[in-house]
């Protein structure tokens, strides 16, 4: 019998589908970085990223569940999917809702905090991961659009495409922009390059 | 797909989106330029970098969903 560990994201979902809770646990730690990083790059709100991100998994589950599931062998590709399909949904619903803001100005999301992270830890971490953040904020807006969905949300160039209305040549050619830019940035922070 | 040019390839190849007519000319192409290689190592290394500095979710989120998933099964075995 194969191991949870080598198993491929259709054969855990077929798991999970037949009861195995185990299974979820598996399919979520494989793409739960991935997923949340998409989702925080687009919404740029880590507590706002965390609401979205488990309510892309809840939808998952209840598709699952009610056996709609019908992306075989598609997966990662189908989560990424709910995911920026609800970030959408978010700013859709910015676009009609006035915001929620304190005295001060600052967003009302920024104060629920549930993250079990300490607070020593949680400042190093911000200012490792900040800088991913800050370089792809520093790239032109339509190269940053490209990299977070083929990169991140792992569309592929096709569906980058489409979700963009723009040409696949005019995709690529922004997405190579943005690596180059990226580069050059990064070699600019003193970022190390892990060794091939 | 409209006309690609190389450096484009270089960029499907590196994301994996290449057919197997496409990965053959590509890998012919870097066997004879190695300009070419070092730009499609450059894409793998940025690519790298920016896996290795992916955001985790919460410890909470993660339980929250586990949470509802069995809470879900519970209901629909009653």
């Amino acid at each position: 019998m194969r191991t949870q560990q080598v198993m491929s994201d259709q054969e855990l979902v077929d798991q999970y589908i037949a009861g195995n809770e185990i299974a979820l646990e598996r399919l979520i730690e494989r793409h739960k970085d991935k997923i949340y990083t998409s989702i925080y790059l687009m919404v740029k709100d880590q507590y706002l990223a965390e609401d979205i991100f488990q309510e892309t998994f809840i939808k998952a589950i209840d598709t699952l569940r009610a056996g709609k599931y019908n992306e075989e062998g598609k997966y990662a590709p189908w989560v990424a999917r709910i995911a920026y399909n609800l970030c959408i949904d978010h700013f859709r619903k910015l676009k009609r809702l006035p915001g929620i803001v304190t005295s001060e100005g600052d967003d009302i999301f920024k104060y629920m905090k549930f993250d079990e992270t300490p607070i020593e830890e949680h400042v190093q971490l911000e200012k490792f991961e900040g800088k991913l953040k800050e370089l792809i904020e520093q790239l032109p807006e339509e190269q940053k659009e490209v990299v977070i969905l083929r990169h991140f949300f792992n569309f592929s160039f096709k569906e980058v495409s489409e979700y963009t209305h723009s040409p696949i040549n005019t995709c690529l050619g922004r997405m190579r922009y943005a690596l180059i830019n990226l580069r050059k940035m990064m070699e600019e922070n003193n970022m190390v390059f892990k060794p091939l | 797909m409209k006309q690609t040019s190389t450096s484009q390839l270089v960029l499907i190849h590196a994301y994996g989106e290449t057919s197997q007519a496409q990965r053959e000319t590509i890998e012919k192409e870097f066997s004879e330029n190695s300009t070419l290689y070092e730009e499609y190592m450059n894409v793998i290394k940025v690519k790298r970098m920016l896996n290795g500095k992916m955001k985790s979710p919460s410890a909470t989120s993660v339980r929250i969903i586990m949470q509802y998933s069995c809470k879900n099964e519970h209901l629909q075995e009653n």
